[in-house]
């Protein structure tokens, strides 16, 4: 039996085994049963999402992949779909996971929102990633300060990162904010480089491995912040909604229709 | 300063470690000011950035040049924590002097100690 899968990993949310529901038949779906129809084949699909909150990816991945290759009764096919979608640090979560599976099952759309990037990389690295160390700025064509805010904005460049591997998947989306974004000076070496007032000093931008696509969301606006907020915090959670909306449940469907 | 008398050196994070902005805090000649170029530069202008609001402008940045925009918002610092010194100025220039630099260090350690309190908010 050929199994197909869709996984939504919140890193916003604590890390909790991934609830699935098989074969969902809602209205948004009806192009991909269509198609599964047309290929006369026995096929089961299994959507669901999980909370992915922490740093070890490598038990979280681990944990993910037991369960869905459980469900696939113990063994994936190949011509078995895959759609990830992964934001924040689901994001890491997800590039660990395609890492793994993607010779095991045909990796339709892999989508990343604000993939957490590290002016000092991650530690631990993403397995099979690395610590998706971030470029320093290298075109600033003006520093701003922020209102509200004692952190520094920087129109120009993005920060970038490349991945220690290629995935192999047909659609590879990276959709990001710069908004959260500053930058500060170096104090031992000359230069500038990206930060943010997250926790960690978190920023996110492009992958300038080859075959993905970056989309930068330019529209987002900071609206009322609480004293307690962090600017980079809202406009990161702003992404997060935005991309799970448009990207999660309107582009999924899509995707997975090309089986 | 008189003779004997001895200045607390910089300690925010992000200046102490920097000679020439220590220097500038004891010795006149070390100044800094409007053409200055290097890395203290690029602390300052990312002090006042963080500190006030403003602008500066991508070739100074990126050039660690103390430029027109630099001074611009230097002098708008100086302006709103009034360092004017009294013993020969009635308006604060642009300039980073001892005034300045213990300032904008004051200021500094007060952001660290902020963001470090909010990094560890329960």
């Amino acid at each position: 039996m050929i199994t197909d899968f869709v996984l939504e990993l919140d890193g916003g949310a604590a890390f909790a085994p991934a609830s699935f529901v098989q074969d969902d038949r809602r209205a948004a779906m009806e192009a991909y049963f269509r198609r599964r129809d047309q290929l006369s084949q026995k096929r089961t699909l299994f959507k669901g999402g999980a909370g992915v909150q922490g740093s070890n990816i490598e038990v979280i991945r681990d944990a993910l992949i037991a369960d869905m290759r459980r469900r696939a009764g113990g063994k994936f096919e190949k011509a078995g779909v895959l759609c990830l979608f992964g934001s924040s640090n689901g994001a890491a979560v997800a590039l660990a996971m395609a890492v793994q599976l993607q010779r095991e099952l045909t990796i339709n759309y892999l989508c990343l929102a604000d993939l957490p990037m590290f002016a000092s990389g991650r530690n631990p690295p993403i397995p099979g990633i690395g610590n998706v160390k971030c470029s320093d700025p290298v075109v600033i064509t003006t520093a701003r300060s922020i209102i509200s805010s004692r952190t520094v904005s920087a129109e120009g460049d993005r920060p970038s990162v490349i991945l220690d591997a290629d995935i192999d998947a047909k659609v590879k989306e990276n959709v990001f904010q710069h908004n959260g974004n500053s930058i500060k000076a170096h104090t031992f070496s000359p230069g500038w480089f990206w930060t943010s007032d997250m926790k960690n000093d978190e920023v996110h931008g492009r992958i300038n491995n080859a075959g993905w696509r970056n989309l930068e969301a330019l529209n987002l606006t900071l609206g009322d912040i609480g004293f307690f907020q962090r600017r980079g915090d809202v406009f990161h959670q702003k992404l997060d909604d935005f991309a799970a909306s448009e990207i999660f449940e309107k582009r999924f469907p899509a995707e997975l229709a090309k089986i | 300063m008189r003779v004997g008398e001895q200045a607390i050196p910089l300690v925010s994070k992000l200046f102490r470690a920097n000679k020439r902005l220590q220097d500038c805090l004891t010795t006149d000649s070390a100044h800094v000011t409007p053409g200055s170029r290097g890395q203290h530069v690029s602390l300052i202008q990312y002090a006042v950035l963080s500190l006030e609001s403003g602008e500066i402008s991508g070739v100074e940045i990126q050039s660690q040049t103390y430029g027109p925009t630099t001074a611009r918002t230097v002098l708008a610092y100086k302006t709103r924590r009034k360092i004017i010194n009294t013993a020969y100025q009635q308006t604060p220039d642009n300039i980073v002097g001892r005034m300045t630099m213990a300032a904008l260090d004051f200021d500094m350690v007060l952001a660290e100690f902020a963001e470090f309190a909010q990094d560890n908010m329960p």
